[in-house]
């Protein structure tokens, strides 16, 4: 669902649709039950990104001229390309942010799953979740073995070659931990196939929101007719 | 050959490429009802034999008979695996799913059990190891003991016949040992169990055997025996002269 509305919204051009879309997104993060604080901090992680968009595009497309910085003329279309590229991610981000984000990682996979995904790709995301951690923890030794010993992290070749091993360390230790986890899978009959235990059921709630969900993004392509917000030239 | 013997091992050499030889012409049996515990130093070559045992590791030379049958390869294998439960090491490497009931299911599903009869399987094994609630558990925020009994669990929920324990107790607490002894007298499955802990392999083996130049030594050839203690470090392996 969160995937079939992000791909109505990156569609969509014109203003009036943009505004819809961002509406419905705010309204899911409200149900979702996050906080303001957290889908902030969250959003902060993407403004980084879009901050990229906004130095570059008005400088890349041009057009009318809104202001000139020495030889380099900033246009408008470029500022509302970005605008609206800014406005569609947040949208993107915040629905799944409500509608992926709050959901356990094994629930996400064996959704993938029973909604044909290939197994693959599902098994990868459920190593990876749940093997995540475990790096993490080896890497938090290793650095916790190098502080002990007086390291400290400086701009120094000794320091960089220090996080090169790190980096190599974790790389082997990976690996030899994937052959590890692939013996003890073999020890229980692993025959490439995972089968879940978990039953998901289109139950009633779940098409009364798929429902609400498709209208929302039909209302949003709905909206955009008309004048186009801002075309390349 | 006597049906009775589990496992065996015939003039089983293995080395990794590159290195020395860790397992040179070892023989090795373990018949119905033998509990042996092995004891013997980091890089015997401990975890090799348990890995060969299993046909995850190809030894250079020799043959492995399980059950009687000759394994040629890891078709033979595959069939066979489930008759013998192994427990790694380290529990990390055996719990890869995300919840606990999804982890020690996975064997029983893997073996053709339906979803209900997995999990029916799975809790009663849960249950027997006093791990009652866990099944909705995230198996990576499980505590190192909790990880070792749901990880001996998802074993046992094979319904092997024969155990391999790979130093079961590292890394547990006096507590969690203790458990563990429990669990292991009230199986009585035939095992072999590798520990660095004399009292633990004290507590559950009968016989307790070591290593040494990659081959196990035989009966004759070992000095361990089973006395009070009053001496320092009483409580370790160790050879009167």
């Amino acid at each position: 669902m969160a995937t079939g509305f992000t791909a109505v919204v990156a569609l969509v051009t014109r203003p009036a649709a943009l505004a819809a879309a961002l509406a419905v997104s705010l309204v899911l993060v409200a149900a979702s039950g996050l906080t303001a604080k957290e889908t902030a901090r969250r959003l902060a992680v993407v403004a980084g990104l879009m901050s990229l968009i906004w130095i570059t595009l008005p400088l890349a497309v041009t057009g009318q001229a809104l202001f000139h910085l020495g030889p380099m003329a900033f246009s408008r279309n470029g500022a509302i390309l970005a605008l609206a590229i800014s406005v569609k991610t947040v949208v993107m981000t915040a629905a799944f942010l409500a509608m992926v984000a709050t959901l356990p990682a094994h629930t996400i996979g064996h959704g993938l799953e029973r909604l044909g995904c290939p197994a693959k790709l599902v098994h990868l995301l459920l190593l990876a979740f749940r093997y995540i951690t475990v790096f993490e923890h080896e890497y938090q030794r290793l650095v916790r073995a190098a502080r002990v010993r007086g390291f400290r992290p400086t701009t120094t070749v000794h320091a960089y070659r220090t996080y090169a091993y790190f980096v190599g360390m974790l790389f082997v230790r990976a690996w030899t931990r994937a052959e590890r986890v692939d013996k003890a899978m073999r020890c229980r009959g692993f025959s490439g196939r995972f089968h879940s235990l978990q039953h998901f059921s289109g139950g009633k709630l779940n098409w009364v929101f798929a429902g609400i969900m498709t209208g929302a993004a039909v209302m949003v392509l709905s909206l955009d007719k008309g004048q186009a917000w801002t075309r390349i030239p | 050959m006597d049906t009775d013997t589990l496992i065996e091992l015939e003039k089983i050499s293995f080395a990794y490429i590159n290195g020395p030889a860790v397992l040179n012409d070892l023989d090795f049996a373990l018949h119905a009802g033998q509990r042996i515990g092995l004891v013997a130093p980091n890089g015997s070559g401990k975890t090799t034999l348990f890995h060969v045992i299993m046909g995850l590791l190809k030894p250079t030379a020799g043959k492995v008979r399980l059950f009687g049958q000759a394994m040629a390869g890891e078709k033979d294998f595959a069939g066979m695996r489930h008759r013998i439960g192994l427990l790694f090491q380290d529990p990390d490497d055996q719990l890869f799913c995300p919840t606990v009931i999804d982890d020690v299911a996975f064997g029983p599903l893997n073996l053709g059990r339906s979803k209900a009869e997995a999990v029916a399987i799975s809790r009663r094994m849960l249950s027997f190891l006093g791990l009652e609630g866990f099944e909705e558990r995230v198996t990576f925020k499980l505590s190192g003991g909790e990880k070792r009994l749901v990880s001996l669990a998802a074993v046992l929920a094979m319904e092997p016949q024969a155990l391999l324990l790979d130093e079961p107790t590292s890394g547990l607490d006096e507590k969690t040992k203790l458990r563990l002894v429990e669990v292991l007298i009230a199986l009585d499955l035939p095992c072999l169990v590798i520990s660095h802990e004399y009292d633990f392999l004290e507590a559950t083996t009968d016989h307790i055997t070591t290593m040494e130049d990659g081959r196990i030594l035989l009966d004759e050839e070992i000095h361990f025996h089973r006395h009070e203690h009053a001496h320092r470090l009483g409580g370790r392996p160790h050879a009167h002269s």
